[in-house]
Protein backbone atom coordinates (compact mmCIF):
# COMPACT_ATOMS: atom_id res chain seq x y z
CA UNK A 1 0.00 0.00 0.00
CA UNK A 2 1.49 3.17 -1.21
CA UNK A 3 0.07 6.71 0.51
CA UNK A 4 1.09 10.11 -0.97
CA UNK A 5 1.54 13.22 0.81
CA UNK A 6 0.84 15.74 -1.27
CA UNK A 7 -0.03 19.57 -0.94
CA UNK A 8 -0.88 22.28 -3.47
CA UNK A 9 1.06 24.78 -1.75
CA UNK A 10 4.61 24.22 -0.81
CA UNK A 11 5.53 25.30 2.94
CA UNK A 12 2.44 23.61 4.30
CA UNK A 13 3.68 20.71 6.57
CA UNK A 14 3.75 17.46 3.98
CA UNK A 15 7.25 17.17 5.03
CA UNK A 16 5.99 17.15 8.59
CA UNK A 17 3.05 15.16 7.97
CA UNK A 18 5.39 11.99 6.47
CA UNK A 19 8.38 12.04 8.52
CA UNK A 20 5.94 11.78 11.84
CA UNK A 21 3.69 9.41 10.41
CA UNK A 22 6.53 6.85 8.95
CA UNK A 23 8.13 7.29 12.45
CA UNK A 24 5.71 6.56 14.28
CA UNK A 25 4.05 3.90 12.17
CA UNK A 26 7.83 1.86 11.67
CA UNK A 27 7.35 1.42 15.84
CA UNK A 28 5.00 -1.51 14.59
CA UNK A 29 5.66 -2.19 11.16
CA UNK A 30 8.46 -2.02 8.17
CA UNK A 31 8.14 1.60 6.49
CA UNK A 32 9.91 3.27 3.78
CA UNK A 33 9.78 6.46 3.32
CA UNK A 34 10.38 8.05 -0.02
CA UNK A 35 11.12 11.55 -0.13
CA UNK A 36 10.14 12.24 -4.13
CA UNK A 37 10.42 15.72 -3.41
CA UNK A 38 13.76 15.65 -5.42
CA UNK A 39 14.29 19.29 -6.38
CA UNK A 40 14.58 19.36 -2.53
CA UNK A 41 14.44 16.00 -0.77
CA UNK A 42 14.89 16.91 3.43
CA UNK A 43 12.89 14.33 5.03
CA UNK A 44 16.18 12.31 6.08
CA UNK A 45 17.00 16.02 8.09
CA UNK A 46 14.54 14.89 10.91
CA UNK A 47 16.14 11.56 11.16
CA UNK A 48 19.88 10.71 13.24
CA UNK A 49 20.13 8.49 9.88
CA UNK A 50 23.33 6.77 8.11
CA UNK A 51 23.81 6.51 4.87
CA UNK A 52 23.78 3.13 3.72
CA UNK A 53 23.54 3.74 -0.01
CA UNK A 54 24.36 6.50 -3.33
CA UNK A 55 23.52 5.58 -6.52
CA UNK A 56 23.15 7.41 -9.89
CA UNK A 57 20.02 8.32 -12.11
CA UNK A 58 20.95 8.32 -15.34
CA UNK A 59 18.71 8.64 -18.54
CA UNK A 60 19.71 8.04 -22.16
CA UNK A 61 21.10 11.05 -24.41
CA UNK A 62 22.00 10.82 -28.33
CA UNK A 63 25.66 10.35 -29.10
CA UNK A 64 26.31 11.73 -32.61
CA UNK A 65 28.74 9.82 -34.49
CA UNK A 66 30.04 12.97 -36.92
CA UNK A 67 32.21 10.71 -39.17
CA UNK A 68 29.13 8.59 -39.85
CA UNK A 69 26.67 12.41 -40.00
CA UNK A 70 25.74 13.28 -43.56
CA UNK A 71 23.82 16.47 -42.63
CA UNK A 72 20.46 15.61 -43.61
CA UNK A 73 19.05 16.83 -40.51
CA UNK A 74 16.60 14.46 -40.14
CA UNK A 75 17.41 14.34 -36.68
CA UNK A 76 17.00 18.14 -36.00
CA UNK A 77 13.58 18.33 -37.31
CA UNK A 78 12.29 15.14 -35.80
CA UNK A 79 13.42 16.63 -31.80
CA UNK A 80 10.44 17.94 -30.71
CA UNK A 81 12.28 18.93 -27.36
CA UNK A 82 14.72 21.29 -29.93
CA UNK A 83 17.19 19.23 -28.19
CA UNK A 84 19.53 18.89 -31.53
CA UNK A 85 20.70 22.00 -33.49
CA UNK A 86 22.61 22.08 -37.09
CA UNK A 87 25.85 23.62 -36.77
CA UNK A 88 28.63 24.59 -38.84
CA UNK A 89 30.57 21.58 -37.30
CA UNK A 90 27.78 19.55 -37.19
CA UNK A 91 24.76 18.27 -35.42
CA UNK A 92 24.89 19.54 -31.14
CA UNK A 93 23.03 18.31 -28.42
CA UNK A 94 21.88 20.39 -25.64
CA UNK A 95 21.45 17.45 -23.33
CA UNK A 96 19.45 19.47 -20.90
CA UNK A 97 16.46 19.77 -23.20
CA UNK A 98 17.04 15.66 -24.49
CA UNK A 99 13.77 13.70 -23.15
CA UNK A 100 15.19 10.64 -23.82
CA UNK A 101 12.65 9.69 -26.35
CA UNK A 102 15.33 8.07 -28.94
CA UNK A 103 13.14 9.31 -32.26
CA UNK A 104 16.41 10.96 -33.24
CA UNK A 105 18.02 7.57 -33.32
CA UNK A 106 15.54 5.75 -34.90
CA UNK A 107 15.09 8.39 -38.12
CA UNK A 108 19.03 8.77 -38.58
CA UNK A 109 19.16 6.81 -42.12
CA UNK A 110 22.89 6.59 -41.61
CA UNK A 111 22.60 4.96 -37.88
CA UNK A 112 25.01 8.08 -37.07
CA UNK A 113 23.49 7.81 -33.48
CA UNK A 114 23.80 6.57 -30.63
CA UNK A 115 22.54 6.68 -26.81
CA UNK A 116 24.90 6.52 -24.05
CA UNK A 117 23.77 7.53 -20.30
CA UNK A 118 24.00 11.05 -18.16
CA UNK A 119 23.33 10.90 -14.33
CA UNK A 120 21.14 13.41 -13.31
CA UNK A 121 20.71 12.51 -9.88
CA UNK A 122 21.07 10.34 -7.06
CA UNK A 123 19.07 7.70 -4.98
CA UNK A 124 20.19 7.63 -1.05
CA UNK A 125 19.15 4.91 1.21
CA UNK A 126 19.73 5.69 5.18
CA UNK A 127 18.76 4.23 8.22
CA UNK A 128 18.22 5.05 11.53
CA UNK A 129 19.23 3.80 14.78
CA UNK A 130 16.32 5.23 16.53
CA UNK A 131 13.55 4.08 14.09
CA UNK A 132 15.19 0.43 13.07
CA UNK A 133 12.05 -0.61 10.77
CA UNK A 134 12.50 2.93 8.89
CA UNK A 135 14.29 3.27 6.24
CA UNK A 136 14.16 6.40 4.23
CA UNK A 137 14.97 7.08 0.20
CA UNK A 138 15.48 10.24 -1.39
CA UNK A 139 15.89 11.29 -4.61
CA UNK A 140 18.04 14.18 -5.43
CA UNK A 141 17.96 15.50 -8.37
CA UNK A 142 21.44 17.48 -9.66
CA UNK A 143 21.24 21.24 -9.76
CA UNK A 144 20.64 22.96 -12.53
CA UNK A 145 18.73 20.07 -14.55
CA UNK A 146 15.42 20.56 -15.51
CA UNK A 147 13.71 16.98 -15.77
CA UNK A 148 12.93 15.84 -12.14
CA UNK A 149 10.42 13.15 -13.05
CA UNK A 150 13.38 10.59 -14.17
CA UNK A 151 14.71 10.85 -10.72
CA UNK A 152 11.15 10.54 -9.35
CA UNK A 153 10.01 7.31 -11.00
CA UNK A 154 13.35 5.98 -9.47
CA UNK A 155 12.60 6.82 -6.05
CA UNK A 156 8.78 5.30 -6.82
CA UNK A 157 10.84 1.89 -7.77
CA UNK A 158 11.52 1.11 -4.04
CA UNK A 159 7.73 1.19 -3.48
CA UNK A 160 7.40 -1.62 -0.96
CA UNK A 161 4.64 -3.26 1.16
CA UNK A 162 4.40 -0.35 3.56
CA UNK A 163 5.00 2.98 1.91
CA UNK A 164 4.77 6.60 2.63
CA UNK A 165 5.75 9.24 -0.07
CA UNK A 166 6.50 12.69 0.77
CA UNK A 167 5.33 14.29 -3.14
CA UNK A 168 6.94 17.33 -4.48
CA UNK A 169 4.53 20.53 -3.67
CA UNK A 170 2.21 21.69 -6.55
CA UNK A 171 0.09 19.96 -8.78
CA UNK A 172 1.91 19.74 -12.35
CA UNK A 173 3.99 17.03 -13.92
CA UNK A 174 6.18 16.21 -10.96
CA UNK A 175 3.53 15.06 -8.68
CA UNK A 176 1.17 13.50 -10.83
CA UNK A 177 4.37 10.82 -11.89
CA UNK A 178 4.45 10.54 -7.68
CA UNK A 179 0.30 9.98 -6.91
CA UNK A 180 0.16 8.19 -10.06
CA UNK A 181 1.85 5.21 -7.38
CA UNK A 182 -0.10 5.55 -5.16
CA UNK A 183 -3.02 3.70 -3.42
CA UNK A 184 -4.49 6.69 -1.11
CA UNK A 185 -3.86 10.43 -1.06
CA UNK A 186 -3.37 12.79 1.94
CA UNK A 187 -3.52 16.35 0.87
CA UNK A 188 -1.64 18.74 3.44
CA UNK A 189 -2.99 22.35 3.38
CA UNK A 190 -2.80 25.83 5.77
CA UNK A 191 -6.13 27.22 7.06
CA UNK A 192 -5.46 30.81 4.59
CA UNK A 193 -6.36 32.00 1.38
CA UNK A 194 -3.63 30.87 -0.48
CA UNK A 195 -3.87 27.10 1.02
CA UNK A 196 -7.36 27.18 0.17
CA UNK A 197 -6.49 28.01 -3.63
CA UNK A 198 -3.70 25.70 -4.08
CA UNK A 199 -6.04 22.49 -2.40
CA UNK A 200 -8.62 23.40 -4.98
CA UNK A 201 -5.52 23.29 -7.94
CA UNK A 202 -4.38 19.96 -6.27
CA UNK A 203 -7.63 18.57 -5.64
CA UNK A 204 -8.76 18.95 -9.33
CA UNK A 205 -6.03 17.35 -10.74
CA UNK A 206 -6.98 14.49 -8.51
CA UNK A 207 -10.24 13.98 -9.45
CA UNK A 208 -8.84 14.00 -12.94
CA UNK A 209 -6.47 11.27 -12.55
CA UNK A 210 -9.50 9.66 -10.11
CA UNK A 211 -7.50 9.52 -7.02
CA UNK A 212 -9.59 9.84 -3.34
CA UNK A 213 -7.97 11.96 -0.83
CA UNK A 214 -8.28 13.06 2.20
CA UNK A 215 -7.43 16.50 3.69
CA UNK A 216 -5.25 17.44 6.68
CA UNK A 217 -5.09 20.72 8.25
CA UNK A 218 -1.78 21.94 9.23
CA UNK A 219 -1.69 25.40 11.35
CA UNK A 220 -5.22 24.98 11.91
CA UNK A 221 -6.52 27.91 14.39
CA UNK A 222 -4.75 30.40 12.27
CA UNK A 223 -5.97 32.28 8.95
CA UNK A 224 -9.57 31.73 8.39
CA UNK A 225 -12.68 29.21 7.78
CA UNK A 226 -12.58 28.98 4.21
CA UNK A 227 -10.69 25.37 3.59
CA UNK A 228 -12.94 23.55 5.78
CA UNK A 229 -16.31 25.03 4.94
CA UNK A 230 -14.78 24.12 1.27
CA UNK A 231 -14.07 20.40 2.54
CA UNK A 232 -17.43 20.55 3.96
CA UNK A 233 -19.19 21.80 0.91
CA UNK A 234 -16.68 19.45 -1.53
CA UNK A 235 -17.69 15.86 0.88
CA UNK A 236 -13.67 16.01 1.14
CA UNK A 237 -13.21 14.27 4.48
CA UNK A 238 -10.95 15.94 6.72
CA UNK A 239 -8.75 13.66 9.05
CA UNK A 240 -6.74 15.77 11.13
CA UNK A 241 -6.26 18.89 12.20
CA UNK A 242 -3.02 20.12 13.48
CA UNK A 243 -3.11 23.21 15.38
CA UNK A 244 -0.66 26.46 15.01
CA UNK A 245 2.03 26.25 17.88
CA UNK A 246 4.75 28.02 18.19
CA UNK A 247 6.76 25.22 20.39
CA UNK A 248 5.65 22.49 17.45
CA UNK A 249 7.23 25.61 14.95
CA UNK A 250 10.82 25.43 17.27
CA UNK A 251 10.80 21.28 17.25
CA UNK A 252 10.40 21.21 13.58
CA UNK A 253 12.83 23.91 12.75
CA UNK A 254 15.54 22.36 14.79
CA UNK A 255 14.80 19.15 13.26
CA UNK A 256 13.04 17.43 15.48
CA UNK A 257 10.10 14.34 15.52
CA UNK A 258 7.09 16.21 16.68
CA UNK A 259 6.20 12.31 18.25
CA UNK A 260 9.17 12.61 20.15
CA UNK A 261 7.71 15.84 22.17
CA UNK A 262 3.99 16.34 22.53
CA UNK A 263 2.16 13.07 23.69
CA UNK A 264 -0.94 14.65 21.78
CA UNK A 265 0.68 14.62 18.62
CA UNK A 266 1.62 11.56 18.97
CA UNK A 267 -2.23 10.52 19.35
CA UNK A 268 -3.08 12.81 16.12
CA UNK A 269 -0.62 10.15 14.61
CA UNK A 270 -2.27 7.37 16.41
CA UNK A 271 -5.20 8.52 14.78
CA UNK A 272 -4.02 9.08 11.85
CA UNK A 273 -2.66 5.50 11.25
CA UNK A 274 -5.69 3.61 12.81
CA UNK A 275 -7.49 5.53 10.13
CA UNK A 276 -5.11 4.34 6.71
CA UNK A 277 -4.75 1.06 8.43
CA UNK A 278 -8.13 0.04 8.96
CA UNK A 279 -8.39 1.05 5.24
CA UNK A 280 -5.25 -1.48 4.41
CA UNK A 281 -2.00 -0.05 4.92
CA UNK B 1 30.53 40.04 -41.18
CA UNK B 2 26.98 39.66 -40.35
CA UNK B 3 25.80 40.80 -37.03
CA UNK B 4 22.05 40.03 -35.75
CA UNK B 5 20.40 41.93 -33.45
CA UNK B 6 16.63 41.76 -31.47
CA UNK B 7 14.98 44.04 -32.35
CA UNK B 8 11.39 46.07 -31.63
CA UNK B 9 11.22 46.89 -35.13
CA UNK B 10 12.23 46.22 -38.39
CA UNK B 11 14.82 48.89 -39.78
CA UNK B 12 18.38 50.25 -38.64
CA UNK B 13 16.73 52.41 -36.91
CA UNK B 14 14.95 50.50 -34.33
CA UNK B 15 15.93 49.99 -30.69
CA UNK B 16 16.84 46.72 -29.36
CA UNK B 17 14.57 44.20 -28.14
CA UNK B 18 15.77 43.30 -24.26
CA UNK B 19 14.64 39.64 -24.90
CA UNK B 20 16.33 37.94 -27.43
CA UNK B 21 14.54 35.06 -28.44
CA UNK B 22 11.14 36.85 -28.35
CA UNK B 23 11.75 39.64 -29.83
CA UNK B 24 9.49 41.07 -32.46
CA UNK B 25 12.17 41.11 -35.08
CA UNK B 26 15.70 40.39 -36.08
CA UNK B 27 17.38 43.29 -37.68
CA UNK B 28 20.96 41.17 -39.81
CA UNK B 29 23.82 43.91 -40.87
CA UNK B 30 26.38 43.16 -43.07
CA UNK B 31 29.07 45.50 -41.53
CA UNK B 32 31.23 45.23 -44.85
CA UNK B 33 28.84 46.40 -47.18
CA UNK B 34 26.04 48.10 -44.60
CA UNK B 35 23.18 46.46 -46.33
CA UNK B 36 20.80 45.07 -43.65
CA UNK B 37 17.32 43.25 -44.01
CA UNK B 38 15.23 42.44 -40.93
CA UNK B 39 13.67 38.94 -40.32
CA UNK B 40 10.14 38.59 -38.38
CA UNK B 41 11.04 36.53 -35.25
CA UNK B 42 8.08 33.36 -35.73
CA UNK B 43 8.83 31.86 -32.43
CA UNK B 44 7.98 34.89 -30.27
CA UNK B 45 4.72 32.69 -29.20
CA UNK B 46 7.01 29.50 -28.41
CA UNK B 47 6.90 27.49 -25.37
CA UNK B 48 9.98 26.17 -23.40
CA UNK B 49 13.51 26.03 -25.32
CA UNK B 50 12.72 28.65 -27.90
CA UNK B 51 16.69 29.73 -27.47
CA UNK B 52 17.34 26.90 -28.65
CA UNK B 53 14.93 26.87 -32.03
CA UNK B 54 15.90 30.54 -32.35
CA UNK B 55 19.92 29.86 -32.04
CA UNK B 56 19.12 27.43 -35.39
CA UNK B 57 17.71 30.17 -37.21
CA UNK B 58 21.04 32.09 -36.21
CA UNK B 59 23.33 29.78 -37.14
CA UNK B 60 20.73 29.16 -40.31
CA UNK B 61 21.08 32.84 -41.69
CA UNK B 62 24.99 32.39 -41.63
CA UNK B 63 25.59 34.98 -38.77
CA UNK B 64 28.90 35.85 -37.44
CA UNK B 65 28.08 37.74 -34.60
CA UNK B 66 24.69 38.41 -32.07
CA UNK B 67 24.78 41.73 -30.26
CA UNK B 68 21.79 42.07 -27.91
CA UNK B 69 21.13 43.47 -24.24
CA UNK B 70 20.77 39.88 -22.84
CA UNK B 71 20.45 36.53 -24.17
CA UNK B 72 18.97 33.67 -22.55
CA UNK B 73 21.17 30.90 -21.20
CA UNK B 74 19.95 28.06 -23.80
CA UNK B 75 20.23 30.46 -26.87
CA UNK B 76 23.70 31.25 -25.68
CA UNK B 77 25.12 27.89 -25.04
CA UNK B 78 23.72 26.90 -28.07
CA UNK B 79 24.80 29.71 -29.93
CA UNK B 80 28.67 29.89 -28.71
CA UNK B 81 29.04 26.24 -29.65
CA UNK B 82 27.81 26.90 -33.05
CA UNK B 83 30.39 29.43 -33.03
CA UNK B 84 28.64 32.13 -33.52
CA UNK B 85 29.79 35.10 -31.09
CA UNK B 86 27.84 36.65 -28.84
CA UNK B 87 28.23 40.08 -27.01
CA UNK B 88 25.68 41.08 -24.44
CA UNK B 89 25.03 44.15 -22.06
CA UNK B 90 24.33 46.78 -25.43
CA UNK B 91 21.41 48.25 -26.07
CA UNK B 92 19.82 51.20 -27.88
CA UNK B 93 19.64 52.26 -31.80
CA UNK B 94 20.51 49.32 -33.90
CA UNK B 95 22.32 52.17 -36.15
CA UNK B 96 24.65 53.45 -33.32
CA UNK B 97 26.02 50.04 -32.09
CA UNK B 98 27.17 49.25 -35.83
CA UNK B 99 28.59 52.15 -36.23
CA UNK B 100 30.60 51.82 -32.54
CA UNK B 101 31.76 48.34 -33.57
CA UNK B 102 32.87 49.09 -36.88
CA UNK B 103 34.86 52.16 -35.45
CA UNK B 104 36.10 49.52 -32.75
CA UNK B 105 37.35 47.56 -36.03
Amino acid sequence: MNLAIVSGKGGTGKTTVAVNLAAYMSRERDIRLLDADAEEPNAVLFFQADMSRDMAVSVMVPEILHEKCTRCRKCVEMCEYNALMMTRKGVLLSPDLCHSCGACMYVCPEKAILEKFRETGRIREYHCKAYPRLQVIEGDLHRGESRVTPVIDDVLSYAGPCTIIDAPPGTSCPVVETVKHADRVLVVTESTPFGLHDLKGVAAMLRLIRKPFQVVINRHGQGDDGVENWCKEEGIPVVLKIPFREDYARVIAGGGLLIEHFPRFREDMACLAKDLCGKGL
Amino acid sequence: MKILFPSVGNTLDSEMDNRFARADWFVVVDTETMESYALRNGEKEGGHGVGRVVAQYVVDADVDMVVAPQVGPKALTALESAGVKVITGKSGKIRHIVEELVADQ
